[in-house]
């Protein structure tokens, strides 16, 4: 879980995220990191994802728990 | 679906550029990034430097100045073509095929085959193996492939995504028959369940162009477009080239008989200098190995892609002794094609700037 939220941080460029909100919130959400997300998914977790998805998420730690509970 | 030809060979590639480059410095105030944003863009997805046409140039403006330039500079007799594929997604006209009008306009001769495709990313591939195909006609001793687009012209100056890697560029490739007895491998497949994550919505005959469609609306990522414009999903094509492409790679060196490692190049389609990093990252291909800065020099030009790579990364004199290439284009369609070739003791990789 924190391994995740770390790769996040390492994409966004910040050293706090916040967990309970939606990434289409996050100030830094825009096309370019959400295609980051969707590399990282790909090439760490074997996850494949599209961006309509991502937004779909009622928050990042919905989303961390999906992945790590959908891992390859 | 693996493919095999024998008795060809590519003997030249002739690029045309545009001269005209512009640079997504001078664009960016138009496109509502952050000063952050913009620098992180230029460094991940190459946004660069493009080469673009001017707003009245065709496909066949650029293809009929390469065929000169190789009559002129003795490269090429054309009285020995005897077929002319053209392949491009941006045609002079809806009919006739582009095709017939750079078979008028160089005056080519009546005893020959003209035909046009519509192939995007993955053209120079599509484009070859039919090249390959009409050899085995006896009457069919010399092919030119031609791979043109001025996408350029139909992307939306408010299209944040895809406008600052979109380039233009044609190019010719002389294919000949040979009685090397070299086996040449290949592999296409196809997903016509996203034909829509690239197209143009409006022009063609589901849609006639008109003043509705000409007008721009904003996206949910900031992009301004209207139906007569180019529409990509990004993420959509992402997800597929990463999940297909190494599959399909693997599945061609294993048909070939040939290891990762003994291949010499890799002359890959060129969506972004990011995708490319990931793939050759998923296929453990050496970054040396698979050129990827395209796009941050001349733009992405679609079917135009794999030859520009070859023209502007290669020398031909590197191919006087035989070189094992893998290409692959991927896109539109969805449609993704490789080719493992042997390429040895090309005549001419040239650049010509118009």
């Amino acid at each position: 879980m924190d391994k995740i939220i770390a790769e996040l941080c390492e994409i966004f460029e910040v050293s706090e995220l916040p967990v309970d909100v939606r990434f289409e919130d996050l100030p830094e959400w825009d096309s370019l990191n959400a295609l980051s997300v969707i590399a990282l998914l790909d090439s760490s977790y074997g996850i494949q994802i599209d961006a309509a998805r991502l937004q779909k998420f009622g928050s990042i730690n919905e989303f961390a728990q999906h992945v790590l509970s959908n891992r390859k | 679906m693996n493919l095999q030809f024998q008795g060809a060979r590519i003997n030249g590639i002739q690029l045309v550029l545009p001269k005209r480059e512009v640079s997504f410095d001078s664009e960016a105030s138009s496109y509502d990034f952050s000063l952050q944003q913009s620098a992180k863009l230029k460094a991940v997805l190459g946004f660069d430097r493009r080469r673009v046409v001017a707003d009245d140039v065709t496909c066949s403006d650029l293809v009929v100045a390469g065929f000169e330039a190789l009559s002129r500079d003795g490269l090429l007799d054309l009285k020995t073509l005897d077929a002319l594929i053209v392949v491009t997604q941006t045609p002079d006209y809806l009919i006739p095929g582009t095709s017939y009008v750079i078979h008028g306009r160089l005056g080519l001769r009546q005893d020959m085959l003209c035909l046009d495709i519509n192939q995007g990313c993955a053209g120079f591939v599509v484009g070859l193996t039919t090249a390959f195909s009409l050899l085995n006609q006896k009457a069919i001793r010399r092919v030119a492939l031609v791979n043109a687009d001025v996408v350029s012209r139909l992307v939306a100056f408010g299209d944040r995504n895809s406008r600052p890697i979109i380039g233009d560029a044609a190019s010719i490739t002389i294919v000949d028959a040979t009685s090397d007895e070299s086996l040449i491998y290949g592999n296409i497949k196809v997903d016509g369940i996203g034909w829509d994550a690239l197209m143009v919505p409006a022009g063609g005959m589901k849609i006639r162009p008109n003043t509705q469609t000409a007008i721009p609306e904003i996206d949910a990522n900031g992009n301004s477009r209207a139906l007569d414009n180019l529409v990509m999903r990004g993420d959509a094509v992402f997800n597929f080239v990463m999940k297909e492409v190494p599959t399909m790679i693997h599945s061609l060196l294993e048909n070939g008989g040939v290891a990762l490692s003994q291949v010499d190049g890799f002359a890959f389609h060129q969506p972004n200098p990011f995708m490319l990093r990931k793939l050759a990252e998923k296929l453990g291909v050496p970054l040396e190995k698979m050129p990827m800065d395209l796009v941050r020099k001349f733009g992405n030009s679609s079917g135009v892609s794999i030859p520009a790579v070859l023209c502007t990364n290669f020398e031909a004199s590197y191919f006087e002794q035989p070189r094992v290439m893998c290409l692959a284009g991927f896109g539109v369609g969805l449609t993704w094609g490789s080719l493992l070739i042997n390429m040895s003791k090309i005549s001419f990789l040239n650049v010509l700037e118009v």
